[in-house]
């Protein structure tokens, strides 16, 4: 039987209910955004008692459906202002499904100075009070968690920056490897620190896997939607082979790589952060090209990067980063960049809004272009250890512009804008523009029909088109948040009919319910308006669903592209 | 006539034994087309997804009547994604 779990952190009490009847049919993102839309006043601070830090596994989650293990978590985002959902994979989404726990709420904060913990079983959840764990990266603090356990236990925490409530600060989640998966953005580290927890620990033991109510009718289902993912070219072969960081090559040619803080579209040392090039590096020194985020994952586009000597680096080594630390801030340095991805787990800061604030820095001449060895430095002992200048850098790159007077300042609702320049890609530039989250790619991956041929072409430098493939790749990710899977379905899901009927089929036999498409859309709808509501009730008006002033006025080489959209044809992404 | 061609991810494979990189330069007839380019190095056109001429896309149904000119850069990839 499902049910919320409340943690209250104002008296350290915990409490079990029954779910809510409007709560029933909601998992994932629909759940966290409605929970935080109905119980979090929207102009609270985000790092008061007011705040509410939400997890949960999505629709699917717990069953045997491939790449269902993603894990939500939602509050009021100290980052933006607005509403915040990030997902990750790891394995506590997976525990928390299987014992029956819809969502898990933390509210409250301690009266005192002390730093807690949580753990949940089937039978109990205890809060403790932590002073060892304090103060530690989170890989040290998995492991150390793991071994208190003796077991396997999920995990989300937060490392140094968390504590710190700086405002890039994730949640971390350990994966079946023991490595690390981030609740990456918009500052939820810096709520869960609020909140004085170091971290939460899952032990699942006792349960037993999450049963659809129609079986023989879900594993039809599973079976074809896992061949959907298989047949695709992209999420069956491309993503396993190369991982993400496949896109350093095709951005620059397509003259949308952001380099040098967004003043190119190109970056001459592509090749050497290519994609081609880490793959060929990853096996050259043994490590894993392929790798899955969480237990269930079929498509294994993470991977385990290691160093020269063959020892570990990072995992999990995304594009976004790569390019971030890579062409934005001039490093053509791939090692470099890798033991920077460790750092940034380890201290658990959200390596793209820092990877962006590195390129403004660089701008204010904080450290030189390039200079990657100064950066690794700023982020192992400022950013880590909380200097005064540490926690200026941790608090992302619209406050570095802010302290230092720049004007070129990537970000949209306070959010570093990500690996694509929404000036030649004029698609990610309306969901930069629109999203609930702030600048935020996955809110509505525009790259696949922009630059990637999936779901059709729509000509990446014209304005035609682009608000309303923004708006319905907006909805239906919304759509696919809420249901535990992991957003590269949609790959499949744009080319083969047959994947998202399957999943749907595997909701309806989940549930015994009899979900169409058009409810799935509504789904979609439903959870942007109830987001969007949030933001106006925050003050975040439609002036802030704008880009940065220099992407009107600065042409970008080589295309001299520039950012054109009106107000008008922007706010009209709101029409549905 | 001479174009600059770049095969990326697994189409590297097709490129001209002992090519260096990804890039290959290529003295075409006047005329030539993105189709018989490919061919002419025996590049599946099944697996070119996604073509670039100067950084700008050349979709499927276009290959065989685009005319490639002086200095042209030609990029082909296979099915290929990310975010």
């Amino acid at each position: 039987m499902d049910r919320i779990v409340r943690i209250n952190m104002s008296d350290l009490t915990t409490s079990i209910e029954p779910v809510p009847a409007n709560w029933v049919g909601l998992g994932g993102r629909a759940l966290t955004s409605t929970v935080v839309a109905e119980e979090v006043p929207p102009t609270c601070h985000a790092l008061g008692a007011s705040n509410k830090l939400v997890f949960a596994p999505g629709l699917l989650t717990g069953t045997s459906a491939a790449n269902s293990g993603r894990l939500s978590a939602g509050a009021k985002s100290p980052l933006t202002g607005g509403i915040k959902e990030c997902n990750a994979g790891g394995t506590a989404a997976r525990m928390l499904a299987k014992l029956g726990i819809k969502a898990l709420i933390v509210e409250g904060m301690p009266k005192d100075d002390k730093w807690y913990s949580v753990h949940v079983t089937k039978d109990a959840i205890t809060i403790q009070e932590e002073t060892e764990t304090v103060g530690l990266g989170n890989y040290c603090l998995v492991r150390q968690v793991q071994a208190r356990f003796g077991k396997p236990v999920g995990i989300m925490s937060v490392g140094p920056a968390g504590e710190m409530k700086m405002l890039s600060a994730n949640i971390s989640v350990v994966d079946p490897d023991v490595h690390i998966r981030s609740l990456g953005r918009g500052g939820l580290g810096a709520v869960m620190g609020s909140k004085k927890i170091k971290f939460i620990s899952i032990d699942d033991a006792g349960t037993p896997p999450v049963m659809p109510k129609d079986m023989v009718r879900f594993k039809d289902a599973a079976r074809i939607f896992a061949k959907t993912l298989l047949d695709h070219p992209v999420s069956g072969q491309g993503l396993t082979t190369y991982g993400t960081n496949i896109l350093v090559n095709i951005l620059n040619e397509a003259g949308g790589l952001p380099t040098r803080n967004f003043t190119s579209g190109q970056y001459a040392a592509h090749d050497k952060i290519s994609g081609e090039t880490m793959h060929d590096t990853i096996v050259a020194r043994g490590g894993q090209p392929s790798h899955g985020c969480h237990p269930g994952c079929q498509i294994q586009c993470s991977q385990i990067y290691n160093d020269k000597d063959g020892k570990y680096l990072t995992s999990g080594f995304e594009y976004e980063t790569i390019w971030g630390l890579g062409a934005n801030c001039l490093i053509d340095n791939l090692d470099d960049i890798a033991e920077a991805d460790n750092i940034m787990d380890d201290i658990g800061v959200d390596s793209i809004e820092t990877a962006v604030m590195f390129g403004v820095a660089m701008e204010a001449g904080v450290l030189p272009w390039s200079d990657s060895k100064e950066m690794l430095r700023l982020l192992r002992e400022e950013i880590g250890k909380g200097t005064p200048l540490g926690r200026i850098l941790g608090g992302g790159a619209g406050q570095v512009g802010r302290v230092y007077g720049v004007t070129r300042v990537p970000v949209v609702k306070n959010q570093g804008i990500p690996a694509y320049d929404p000036r030649s890609v004029k698609g990610i530039g309306v969901t930069y523009a629109m999203a609930t989250m702030g600048a935020d790619h996955t809110s509505g991956y525009a790259i696949a029909t922009n630059i990637l041929g999936v779901g059709g072409h729509v000509d990446p430098l014209s304005k035609v088109g682009q608000v309303e493939l923004a708006r319905n790749l907006q909805i239906a990710t919304a759509a696919i948040d809420s249901t535990g899977m992991c957003l590269f379905i949609a790959f499949p899901a744009l080319d083969i009919p047959e994947c998202l009927t399957s999943l749907i089929e595997m909701i309806n036999a989940r549930f015994d319910i009899a979900l169409t498409g058009d409810d799935v859309t509504a789904l979609g709808k439903s959870v942007l308006k109830i987001e969007h509501k949030f933001n106006l009730e925050a003050g975040l008006s439609k002036e802030h669903d704008r880009l940065p002033e220099f992407f009107s006025k600065e042409l970008l080489p080589p295309h001299n592209a520039i950012w054109d959209f009106t107000p008008e044809e922007l706010d009209a992404f709101w029409d549905f | 006539m001479k174009i600059t061609l770049r095969l990326y991810a697994t189409l590297q494979d097709y490129l001209p034994p002992g090519t260096p990189g990804n890039q290959v330069e290529l003295d075409l007839p006047e005329g030539a087309t993105i189709t018989e380019v490919l061919e002419s190095l025996s590049v599946p056109l099944a697996l070119a997804h996604i073509v670039m001429v100067k950084g700008r896309h050349v979709l499927k149904p276009q290959l065989a009547e685009r005319v490639l000119l002086a200095g042209d850069e030609l990029a082909v990839w296979p099915a290929i994604g990310g975010g």
